[in-house]
């Protein structure tokens, strides 16, 4: 269900819970499907003993991923243009994340409509995560 | 410290051609725990119009590669982070088509954040189609920094 820039209006929010209790098995599970093999996520010994962190911790791009099923939940399929964050602290082993959209601007952009969002995920303590900004083609 | 940029590094690198399988799309979208049936099911997606099972989009993440490329060599001891990216979407990634992808540092700048001085370099890679389309633009900042520091 596409959202309609005719009932958008600056400050509307969306937000949902993308994981709950994040475990180990899921940094292993996104290191094979991307292809990032980095110890620091997925090596606890390497982590703990020589790179000196309490544990292994989520990639960004696992944070930025799971930040962006929010968002196509949010805005729709094949409807996302742009979408950028940074990682402002690092994710965990039995963090909850809510990842949550704001509406910023909505506008027109070469004849089509477009909504502009602030995004920002926090854990489940409330410190941010991740923060960033998105842009997505909405019905008029 | 100033790292040392290879010539080569900021022409780029090319990644592919390379396929697009429906397997790679769902062991991503389960990695993420984003079981959206346009992801997983190519009935639910050819319903929707497409020819087969489309990417969540930052599947273009795993087609850029594991590793940061063109690879910029540390030196000994230091640590690396990724600071974050901005990715800009012109069309979908559908499984069964085809891509190439080309990554090049465009950038290298020092800055000091909340626990001292760091460099960043900046990588932009772009994901084409068989058209010489582009679909996917990614700009990635990887933070560097000493040993005695933590990121």
């Amino acid at each position: 269900m596409a959202l309609s820039a005719s009932t958008l209006k600056v400050g509307d929010t969306y937000e949902e819970q993308v994981v709950e209790d994040l475990k180990r098995t899921q940094l292993v599970q996104y290191a094979g499907a991307s292809g990032d093999y980095n110890p620091v996520h997925t090596d606890e010994v390497f982590v703990t003993k020589v790179a000196g962190y309490p544990s292994v911790f989520a990639h960004g791009m696992l944070s930025m991923g799971m930040t962006g099923k929010m968002l196509t939940n949010y805005v729709g399929d094949g409807r996302l243009t742009q979408y950028g964050v940074r990682f402002t602290r690092q994710v965990w082993p039995g963090d909850s994340l809510t990842a949550k959209a704001t509406v910023k601007a909505v506008r027109q952009e070469e004849g089509g409509h477009i909504v502009d969002l602030d995004v920002s995920t926090v854990n489940q303590d409330g410190v941010e995560v991740v923060s960033g900004y998105a842009s997505a083609r909405v019905d008029p | 410290m100033m790292l040392e940029i290879d010539p080569q590094a900021k022409q780029g690198v090319q990644l592919g051609p390379v396929t697009v399988t429906a397997e790679d799309i769902q062991s991503f979208a389960e990695a993420m725990g984003d079981l959206n049936p346009l992801y997983t099911d190519v009935e639910t997606a050819r319903a929707a119009g497409y020819p087969d099972v489309i990417a969540p989009p930052m599947f273009c993440m795993r087609m850029r590669g594991g590793k940061l490329l063109p690879e910029v060599p540390l030196p000994s001891g230091f640590m690396s982070l990724h600071a974050g990216q901005e990715i800009e979407f012109h069309d979908e990634i559908i499984a069964g088509q085809t891509y190439t992808i080309t990554s090049r540092v465009a950038d290298v700048y020092e800055k000091t954040g909340r626990s001292g001085p760091m460099e960043i370099i900046v990588r932009e890679s772009t994901i084409t189609d068989t058209e010489e389309r582009t679909i996917v633009t990614i700009r990635e900042r990887q933070i560097v920094r000493s040993p005695e520091k933590k990121i």
